[in-house]
């Protein structure tokens, strides 16, 4: 502008006009910032994956071929051109086994210079045995470092034939930005999802191949992932490889071949070799049977020799015997003998002792009678003496003849006596021939025991020698005896040994039969894998290649999609900023130049010319507009990429670090629509006042005449309107651009925060209907897979029985592909089937979403859930198929659609199920409905029934509430954004209609004045408009709203969630009320202003 | 007989950053009840403050301003709103009708505000707008405008009619025909009408000229005999 005065005009009408033009800054500002900001997030979120992606050195491809891969695969892929390095790897999913339950994990091997990981906590493994694990899931399940982690392999390679060590210690944290998410993916094994990975060194594999080769391609890195060039580059690659990969296969195919040829033949050597060992074992077996009769024999033998022996030592004995109590009565005769010799002698001693006394008392009475004799004798001398005496006495005769008679007497004694004396010797005489006989006789006696004696000595000398005969007899006895002995106790040892050798060759028998049963059993398991591997051979296709780039990642592509919503939802909401702000710069202008009409007449009076005249409002425009996209450029494309970003880590937790760097394609096209916009408007509004001439421009415009509007038709309702609301509905239809601005500014706001608490309500109906209404069972318990139908049946009875559970239902859980013909690609689905299906709907509600109608199963169909419905584009009474691991696909017919909003699920009658699968269902998993949900109440269940045998995990359903929940806190800042930026847009539509409201009516107003209304009634005056705008915006807006909330939850929806559908009438209320609130805020300042309206100015003629 | 409208040494000094502008400077008037009174001078001498304080639009520095015996130079907004909401009935040189409103509703606008109102279609008629009472503003003519606003006024049945130049911005005609109804409407009705205008011409149909000057009454006089407004020329 050369002109100085009017460059100084344009600049004082600026700080004149402050208001109006940092109104007009205001809306640009937001609207470029939205429409930057948001379309921006969805680049800069790609970008901040991409940085991330590069910084680890992320595959572009991956190659996994049927047979595995080899080095020389490796270096083939190096070849190819375009590929700029190549990292063959190992991968495999096995089972971290826990005290009680198992983790389906993915082992990786550590790759040095590709999909590096980036370590959180301690170190990458550095020796076999060693493991990093994912950071996520050591958070899980409370892993700290230098825990052991037990292995177990999940399919039937032994755990040996993928690691070395089958216990890991972890030795470090860590992420790798092949999952960005919470999410792991599926496996084959287990329940079908992995919980985590873990890192180790490539020689902890002991597969022999590499099951995947990753490659990045050159010049890659440089471009954005997601972008087209990358993809295309990488198709590029992709196809170079494709040519190579049937030499590649076929290569591999003939080693495959020949290695399992060798195999075949090795695997029958074997079992030839094991079958010979086998005959050979028996052989041997026979031999000792063999050697085990002999040892019989010779026992038997031994036996019978030994028996002879005894029976002759018996014999022996006898004789012995015998000879003993010949010897013994020989030595009794001799004992009598010389008891009898003794007894002779002692009675010819005693009778030599009577002898002799009787010869001494023969002898003693031939003294005696020799002695009586003399004594008779001297006796009869005495008596002649005596008689001579006598009769030599002088004694009377008669005393003579006394005495003589006396004497006579005497002597007649005498006489007696020797008479008796002669007696006595006859007998003496006697009694000597007796004792001379006697002693004749004992001589005899004497010679006779002499003799005896004599000839007992002699049997004496035959006894001794008859008595040694017998000891030696004795002695030879005995000795034969120890030699029986000695024999019995050789076959006793014998017999022993026999045992012990019977014992031996039974139980190598028995084993041989127990092991050549196994033997035969596993020669024939053998045999068969031996059939199955030939047939194999023969039936070994070539094998295919799967080349997989970044698209088959899924978080890679899930994260994709995500940034893709974002940007659709860039593509729209922005746009009712952008109309809005189109509204009141034209609004605005107009406006401004209406007011400024004298002075436009004045200038062109004055001879400027007509673009020197326009150019004020122009660059007026042009001014606001462009600093106005450029703080909204700057301000939009730093915060809302940020702010969404950071709301999308809560489920993106690896994603680093958030990149959001300014796009010029972005600014540039939101400033280009907001200045031409604005500028254009100014235009618009110039166009008409320039072609006046200046005599029409100086006079007062003729004020814009009063239109009847369809509401007087209805004199009843119009009689009864004050001036005010008539005045008002007359305004309302007078200025169409404001109207429009208002209802579309007001309706823009309405909607957006309709949207925001939409939203908010889309996704507590995942809890509260999915988790309050539908899934109406508590938890759900799971038991192992070995357990036989009468444990299963034993423990849901006694859980029945708890009193802390109210039912209890048995259901088969199966993870299954669900597809149709129309739609592309599979999902993932559980496959539930009731134990008793009536029962099913205690457990799970199964309705329409619409109307609630309650649907049943029957074996004629399945009932699936709403979006898998929608995913799948199927209806009521179309088919769809199930597929299960080995890519067997099973048609079933849909028999209703049911209301669910979390993951999807395909419900199933028991007689379908095995009418379908041809086998009946196992029915492991046991749901419970407890009486009580209480989070203590539920751990203290739980961790009862962990200890329970079988049980292999107990889960519930505010586990996952909490998980979805989390995962759905992510929106809420994008929700705060809405709401923020909605009030802004109420905020500056409305100053900006009350703006211009109040200018272009502030001597209307004062007139109001001075007739004498009060504040109050003026500023009613004034406001009611805005009120009615704000209302009838509201009201547009929730139309508007759901329209828009619909659009959102549609493109905002992941695949494994529904949103609801429904906005809560809560909702509405709010939204409606924030807009009054907003508005209230608003008109609340412009009654400030409107009590500042000066009464004169209804004096002042007009401009 | 006390005078129905009296000002006692009213000033107004208006306050422009240093400098102090005396717009009034110690005016003092009586305007008796029922009473046609002509307030008179050229530009810049307070006609337009007086009749801002008459018409309870701005409050005076010093001094008394006595409307039917209230003094309303010591009302408050509030008060003076009400004021000139049940007392006061303004006759503008614009007419500032409501666009969006038709003739009459323009008149029932004033009603709906104030205690005693007459009846708008009478009043209409009486101004000679009966035919014209569904048009816009747009749609009538600056004389018919003025009649508007006049019936705006009087349907007010206001103590005080207080008319600014209303025919400024009218013909010659027409403006005479406005006077004429003003003038009726004093004699008809008994009401106190005070025009505010620097056309001496028209003095000679006033029952009491003001003639003011500098912010001062210089001259009060009492016509005995008022003109009828077809005498009048100009």
């Amino acid at each position: 502008m050369k002109k100085k005065a009017l460059r100084k005009d344009l600049y004082v009408e600026i700080y004149r006009t402050l208001n109006r033009f940092l109104s007009i800054f205001l809306i640009v500002a937001l609207g470029t910032a939205f429409f930057s900001g948001i379309r921006a997030t969805d680049p800069d979120m790609r970008l901040s994956a991409d940085r991330f992606y590069d910084a680890s050195n992320m595959r572009d491809i991956r190659v996994m071929g049927g047979l595995g891969l080899t080095q020389e695969d490796a270096q083939a892929l190096a070849g190819v051109e375009g590929v700029l390095e190549v990292n063959p790897s190992y991968s495999y999913d096995v089972f971290w086994q826990l005290p009680d339950e198992q983790a389906a994990v993915k082992l990786m091997s550590l790759q040095e210079d590709m999909n590096r990981i980036t370590v959180t906590e301690g170190r990458l493994p550095e020796k076999t045995g060693e493991c990093l694990m994912d950071e996520t899931m050591a958070q899980e399940y409370g892993i700290s470092l230098g825990d052991t982690l037990q292995l177990r392999s999940g399919d039937d390679t032994d755990i040996e034939d993928i690691v070395a060590h089958d216990s890991l210690e972890v030795v470090g944290l860590g992420t790798t930005s092949l999952y960005l998410s919470l999410e792991r993916g599926t496996t084959s094994i287990g329940i079908g999802s992995l919980e985590g990975f873990l890192v180790v060194l490539p020689q902890e594999f002991t597969l022999e191949s590499y099951t995947e080769i990753d490659l990045t391609v050159e010049g890659a890195e440089e471009l954005l992932c997601y972008s087209d060039a990358y993809d295309d580059l990488v198709d590029l690659v992709e196809e170079r490889i494709e040519a190579i990969e049937e030499e590649r296969c076929a290569a591999r195919y003939d080693e495959v071949k020949a290695e399992a040829a060798e195999a075949i033949a090795d695997g029958r050597q074997e079992i030839a070799d094991a079958k010979a060992e086998l005959a050979d074992a028996r052989q041997e077996l026979e031999d000792g049977e063999t050697e085990l009769a002999d040892a019989r024999q010779e026992l038997a033998d031994g036996e019978t020799e030994l028996a002879d022996a005894r029976r002759e030592i018996a014999d022996a004995e006898a004789e012995i015997a015998d000879g003993k109590i010949q010897l013994a009565d020989g030595w009794q005769q001799y004992q009598d003998g010389v008891y009898q010799c003794v007894e002779g002698m002692d009675t010819l001693k005693e009778s030599q002792a009577q002898l002799e006394s009787a010869r001494q008392q023969l002898n003693a009475g031939y003294e005696q009678v020799n002695a009586a004799k003399a004594q008779l004798e001297q006796a009869k001398a005495q008596l002649d003496a005596q008689e001579a005496q006598i009769q030599g006495m002088e004694i009377s005769d008669e005393e003579k003849a006394q005495m003589l008679a006396q004497v006579e007497a005497s002597r007649q004694e005498l006489a007696g006596q020797e008479a008796a004396l002669a007696q006595q010797e006859a007998t003496l005489a006697a009694t000597d021939q007796y004792l001379t006989e006697q002693e004749a006789a004992w001589e005899d006696g004497y010679w006779e025991i002499q003799n005896a004696l004599e000839e007992l000595k002699e049997a004496k000398a035959t006894l001794e020698e008859k008595e040694q005969e017998l000891a030696d007899g004795e002695a030879e006895l005995a000795d034969a005896k120890k030699e029986v002995s000695d024999g019995e106790a050789e076959l006793a040892d014998a017999r022993v040994e026999l045992a012990d050798g019977e014992a031996e060759l039974a139980d190598g028998w028995e084993e041989f039969n127990e092991e050549s049963a196994d033997a035969e059993e596993e020669i024939a398991e053998a045999e068969e894998e031996l059939a199955d591997a030939e047939e194999e051979l023969a039936s070994l296709e070539m094998p295919e290649w799967y080349i997989l780039d970044r698209n088959t990642i899924e978080t890679y592509v899930e994260y994709g999609q995500n940034a893709e919503r974002i940007g659709a939802i860039g593509e729209v909401v922005p746009a009712i900023f952008f109309l809005v702000a189109a509204l009141v710069s034209l609004t605005t202008m107009t406006r401004m130049v209406e007011e400024q009409r004298t002075q436009i007449g004045t200038k062109k009076a004055l001879g400027y010319s007509r673009w020197d005249i326009a150019r004020k409002y122009l660059y007026y425009a042009f001014l606001a507009s462009i600093l106005g996209s450029a703080a909204g450029c700057v301000v939009g494309q730093k915060v809302f990429p940020i702010v969404i970003i950071e709301a999308y880590k809560i489920m993106y937790n690896n994603l680093p670090d958030v990149v959001a760097p300014m796009h010029a394609g972005y600014s540039a096209m939101s400033t280009l629509l907001a200045v031409a916009c604005t500028t254009g408007a100014a235009f618009l509004a110039c166009y008409k006042e320039m072609r006046e001439t200046p005599a029409l421009l100086m006079r007062p415009v003729p004020p814009k005449s009063g239109k009847r509007v369809i509401l007087e038709k209805l004199p009843f309702l119009w009689k009864r309107l004050s001036f005010t609301y008539k005045s008002t509905a007359r305004n309302l239809f007078r200025y169409k651009k404001r109207f429009f601005m208002t209802i579309f500014g007001i309706g823009g706001c309405t909607a957006l925060l309709l949207v925001g608490f939409g939203v908010q309500d889309s996704l507590e109906a995942i809890g509260n209907i999915e988790f309050g209404e539908i899934r109406n069972y508590t938890g759900s318990i799971m038991l192992e897979d070995d357990l036989t139908e009468e444990e299963i049946a034993a423990f849901t009875a006694s859980l029945e029985e708890d009193g802390r559970v109210e039912e209890a239902l048995r259901i088969e859980e199966r993870s299954m592909d669900a597809g149709s013909s129309r739609a592309e690609g599979t999902k993932t689905s559980y496959l539930i089937v009731p134990y008793e299906g009536e029962r099913l709907t205690d457990f799970i509600t199964l309705r329409e979403r619409a109307g609630h109608e309650p649907l049943e199963l029957s074996s004629s169909g399945v009932v699936i859930t709403e979006k898998l419905a929608k995913l799948l584009d199927v209806q009521e009474g179309e088919e769809i198929f199930l597929e299960d691991e080995d890519m067997q696909r099973y048609p079933v017919t849909v028999t209703g659609i049911t209301e669910n909003y979390f993951m999807h699920y395909i419900y199933m009658d028991r007689e379908l199920y095995g009418e379908l699968f041809q086998e009946e269902a196992q029915f492991r998993y046991i749901y419970t409905r407890n009486t009580s949900e209480e989070e203590k109440d539920e751990r203290q269940f739980q961790a009862d029934y962990m200890a329970v045998d079988g049980v292999a995990s107990v889960t519930f359903q505010s586990g996952t509430n909490e998980r979805v929940q989390d995962m759905l806190k992510s929106m809420d800042a994008l929700i705060y954004v809405i709401v923020i930026s909605a009030g802004l847009l109420a905020f500056v539509v409305l100053y900006n209609l009350n703006n211009i409201n109040i200018t272009e009516r502030r001597r209307e107003l004062a007139t109001l004045r001075v007739l004498g209304f009060y504040n109050r009634e003026v500023s009613a005056y004034v406001l009611r408009e805005n009120v009615v705008l704000t209302v009838l915006g509201t009201g547009l807006g929730l139309g508007m709203g759901v329209a828009l909330h619909r659009f959102i939850i549609l493109t905002a929806e992941i695949d494994t969630m529904m949103f609801g559908r429904v906005i809560a009438p809560s909702s509405y209320l709010y939204a409606a009320l924030f807009t009054l609130l907003f508005a209230g805020i608003v008109n609340g300042a412009m009654y400030v202003t409107l009590k500042k309206i000066d009464m004169v100015e209804s004096l002042k003629s007009v401009e | 007989m006390e005078p129905y409208v009296s000002l006692r040494d009213v000033r107004k000094v208006y306050r422009m950053g240093e400098v102090e502008i005396c717009a009034v400077d110690g005016m003092d008037f009586d305007i008796n009840k029922g009473e046609f009174t002509v307030i008179v001078g050229p530009s810049g001498a307070g006609k337009t403050t007086v009749l801002n304080i008459l018409g309870g639009m701005d409050t005076c520095t010093s001094g008394q301003v006595l409307v039917d015996g209230r003094d309303i130079s010591t009302y408050k907004e509030k008060q003076l709103t009400a004021y000139r909401r049940d007392d006061i009935g303004f006759v503008f040189q614009f007419y500032n009708l409501i666009q969006n409103l038709t003739a009459l509703e323009n008149v029932e606008l004033a009603l709906q505000i104030c205690k005693d109102p007459l009846d708008a279609e009478q009043v209409m008629a009486e101004v000679g707008l009966k035919e014209r009472m569904d048009n816009f503003p747009a749609q009538l003519s600056g004389g018919e405008q003025q009649r508007v606003a006049i019936a705006r006024a009087l349907a007010k049945n206001p103590k005080l009619l207080l008319c600014d130049e209303p025919t400024g911005a009218l013909d010659y005609q027409t403006g005479k025909a406005i006077l004429k109804l003003l003038q009726d409407t004093c004699r008809e009705k008994g009401m106190t009408v005070i025009v505010i205008t620097h056309n001496q011409a028209i003095t000679p149909m006033a029952d009491r000229i003001i003639r003011i000057k500098n912010g001062r009454a210089y001259g009060i006089e009492v016509n005995e005999h008022p003109q009828p407004v077809e005498k009048i020329e100009w």
